[in-house]
């Protein structure tokens, strides 16, 4: 299904696969941490190809969310945060800071949380989980599959500023899978945009909205052009606190966006 | 109930036995079957391209009928436990192992791929997230399979293996209500008390009681198979009786009392006795006279040398208005009246069990020999007819059939296979047969409940029973066929010729000097 992928993630970088369903992009992700397997070519993680290391350790060091959370519903909160440490056989006191640790930096209140089941959460807090989980082990990676999908556009967009504010996000190589054209410019350093099955154009926000390789990726930007434009440039914030201050008004916005910025 | 609550009192140590056998035979053969099953289940489940053949296999053996099975485990496995428990696990293995499959493949499928991205192996997937999570699921299929096992269990009596179907299917054969409920209420109340109790078993916190769980698992399990192989002390020779034939009086009892003959016995179906003594499996079985497979496996009937069991003789019994309604039948049946003996009984027994010719055909062969064949003509009314179940009362019901339907307007139709006299009398009485061949001497015990001992030879039997039955329930007992299918023990020739026994008293001699 995927021909010729070729894609390079640098360390800390956030990058951002994007493109419809059936694109390729989940599938990409999960060759990633050796979910799949591909018929040819390899990836090469630290250094050492996949088909020459450990698979399950090589999973141990990517954390992994995906769109419903995945939790494990027999688990508590607890024990769901405590899987990888565990099979990483960590000493129960260090499992107990790194818990206490995660879940604040969550804003999920350590104690209260610890014995509920997967089931008693709310859609954000499953979520929150499902971050809490997969960085639980300090992995050097994290991949997210669609990780705010299943959330309401409200929730949705607190929890993406939230995750972005994490200190322990910025320092990870992560890459992000989404169909999501905003999501993708706010979150990634790079996207990778793809249509079934190849990349048709990687590069930094700004290149794609510039340069963009061809009609495919003009009409996949189209509709939100000068929206993403603001944001790669940085404006977005800048305008949004003349917003608030009251120093633009929303008539003049609306007369801008109609004339053209 | 009060008549229950005598029963129990009278036979309690027999009670209590037989709820611990049943107990047993449940719990191993279900012990047995989550050993092969869950395993088996978890492999379906990984391996797609199995599940097909291993659930049709185990949906199969689920459709082999109790009986039938436990008569093909026989020449394997002999009689006792083990066949009921062998049989057993296998009607064990379709709930448990469909459960499981459906229990792991069921599964949320982001909960197993966040399990493997988590870098989990597959056997930490297996215990850590599938089987905990069917867990529900693979106990549903347990208890399904406990109370069906429950329920199969009591077919164990007629292998020997003991349980409660001792009481039921000795009520049914003696045609006492109280002893069926005395075997059935407890059997139903285990089936209830089991499920409760698996259903609390999975509810225990797991983690924090594993210990103390695996220490009562042990327990039980080393309980359960010391229980059920514990030895039973015996006389030089075993003996296999029919449930019907230990509990009537005119059955063992009566020769215990006549030949003063102690003789250690197993319980056995009265289908599978014959397969038990020609396998060697018992030395001495509790036959009938006329039954086929005493020549086809080259038995000896011992002489009732001193006259203990009573007169079988074979005739039909009908609702008195029967003949009133339709004038012809008795006198054309009548025409067969003291034709048939003992031995031209056993041979045409013996032709259909041992020959295996169909019973269409031997009754059809018996009816030209004697110019009474016609082919059938056109018919009005049914007369339905109903048998026990086996082979001589197939054949008489067939032969009648095709008398009645060749020389009357009448059609008849069978209900072969109803399982004793109880059932068979119900059915009369209820309707829904118009009559069937019953024995004068069964007549005088089991529906009559005769308690004198002044009736002695073939006459006086017929005359009462004939009397009675018409005076007490309106039932008309037709005049005899001619042979007489009394209990007869039974050897194989070759040992009873090696050790000198003809008669009866010839086995007691040789049991007390033995």
């Amino acid at each position: 299904m995927l021909k010729g992928i070729t894609l390079q993630v640098r360390k800390g970088e956030t990058l951002v696969l994007l493109g419809l369903s059936g694109s390729g992009k989940t599938t990409t992700l999960k060759l990633i941490n050796g979910l799949e397997r591909a018929d040819q070519g390899d990836i090469i993680f630290k250094g050492v190809p996949l088909s020459q290391s450990d698979p399950l350790q090589v999973k141990r060091q990517m954390g992994y969310v995906i769109q419903q959370g995945g939790l494990f519903p027999h688990y508590t909160v607890f024990e769901n945060i405590a899987v990888v440490p565990r099979l990483l056989k960590w000493e129960p006191r260090k499992i107990e800071e790194r818990y206490r640790h995660l879940l604040e930096k969550l804003h999920l209140a350590p104690d209260r949380f610890r014995n509920q089941y997967p089931a008693q959460l709310s859609g954000g807090q499953q979520q929150r989980v499902g971050l809490a989980r997969a960085l639980a082990a300090d992995p050097p990676v994290l991949l997210m599959d669609e990780p705010f999908g299943a959330l309401d556009p409200i929730t949705r967009a607190a929890i993406r500023k939230e995750f972005l504010q994490l200190d322990e996000l910025r320092e990870k190589t992560v890459v992000l899978v989404t169909h999501d054209v905003q999501e993708a410019f706010e979150m990634g350093d790079r996207i990778a945009l793809m249509d079934r099955g190849v990349i048709v154009q990687c590069g930094t926000p700004a290149e794609l909205l510039t340069q963009p390789e061809n009609d495919f990726v003009r009409s996949f930007l189209g509709n939100d052009q000068w929206l993403l434009q603001l944001k790669c440039e940085g404006w977005y914030e800048e305008l949004q606190k003349a917003l608030q201050s009251g120093k633009l008004s929303i008539d003049a916005l609306r007369t801008l966006i109609h004339t053209g910025l | 109930m009060r008549e229950l609550w005598q029963f129990y009192v009278d036979n309690y140590e027999k009670l209590m036995e037989q709820v611990i056998r049943h107990l047993n035979l449940t719990l191993v053969s279900v012990l047995l079957a989550c050993a092969i099953s869950i395993p088996l289940g978890v492999l379906i489940a990984r391996k797609a391209r199995l599940s097909g053949p291993v659930l049709t296999i185990t949906g199969i053996l689920q459709t082999i009928p109790s009986i039938a099975l436990l008569g093909f485990l026989i020449p394997v496995l002999g009689i006792g436990m083990k066949p009921a428990i062998f049989a057993l696990f296998l009607y064990s293995l379709l709930p448990i192992v469909r459960n499981v499959y459906t229990g792991i493949n069921g599964m949320d499928a982001n909960v197993r791929e966040a399990a493997r991205a988590m870098g989990m192996s597959s056997s930490q997937i297996l215990f850590k997230v599938e089987l905990p999570l069917a867990l529900p699921t693979i106990f549903a299929g347990i208890r399904t399979a406990t109370v069906i096992n429950v329920g199969v269990a009591t077919l164990a009596a007629y292998i020997a293996a003991g349980g409660l179907g001792e009481f039921i299917f000795g009520g049914i054969a003696l045609n006492n209500s109280t002893m069926i409920i005395a075997g059935a209420l407890p059997a139903a109340l285990l089936a209830i008390l089991l499920d409760f109790l698996l259903g609390k078993l999975q509810h225990i916190r797991w983690r924090k009681g594993r210990r103390r769980l695996t220490g009562v698992a042990v327990l039980l399990c080393v309980f359960v198979l010391l229980s059920a192989f514990g030895g039973v002390q015996r006389t030089a020779l075993l003996a296999g009786f029919a449930p019907e034939f230990t509990g009537r009086r005119d059955g063992l009892p009566a020769m215990e009392k006549t030949y003063n003959l102690h003789i250690s016995h197993l319980i056995l179906g009265p289908a599978l006795m014959y397969k038990a003594i020609h396998e060697n499996y018992v030395d001495v079985i509790s036959g009938y006279s006329t039954d086929g497979r005493i020549k086809a496996y080259g038995l000896r009937v011992l002489e009732d040398d001193q006259k203990c069991f009573p007169p079988y003789e074979a005739a039909w019994l009908m609702r008195a208005s029967l003949t009133k309604e339709y004038p012809e039948l008795q006198p054309l049946m009548d025409k067969l009246s003291g034709t048939i003996n003992d031995s031209l009984m056993t041979y045409l027994n013996y032709r259909v069990d041992h020959q295996q010719e169909s019973v269409q055909s031997v009754a059809r062969d018996f009816l030209q020999e004697r110019g009474l064949y016609q082919a059938p003509g056109k018919s009005q009314d049914v007369l339905v007819m109903g048998s026990k179940i086996f082979t001589e009362q197939y054949l008489l019901t067939e032969i009648y059939k095709q008398l009645i339907e060749g020389h009357t307007s009448l059609a008849v139709e069978t209900k072969k296979g109803l399982g004793g006299t109880k059932i068979c009398l119900d059915a009369l009485r209820a309707g829904e047969i118009d009559l069937y061949p019953e024995y004068s001497g069964t007549a005088l015990q089991v529906i009559l409940n005769y308690e004198g001992d002044s009736l002695q030879s073939r006459d006086e039997v017929y005359q009462w029973v004939q009397q009675e039955l018409l005076q007490r329930l309106n039932l008309l007992f037709s005049s005899p066929m001619g042979f007489n299918n009394t209990y007869a023990l039974m050897m194989r020739e070759e040992q009873a010729k090696a050790l000198g026994i003809k008669s009866n008293s010839q086995l007691r001699d040789y049991l007390q000097t033995h």
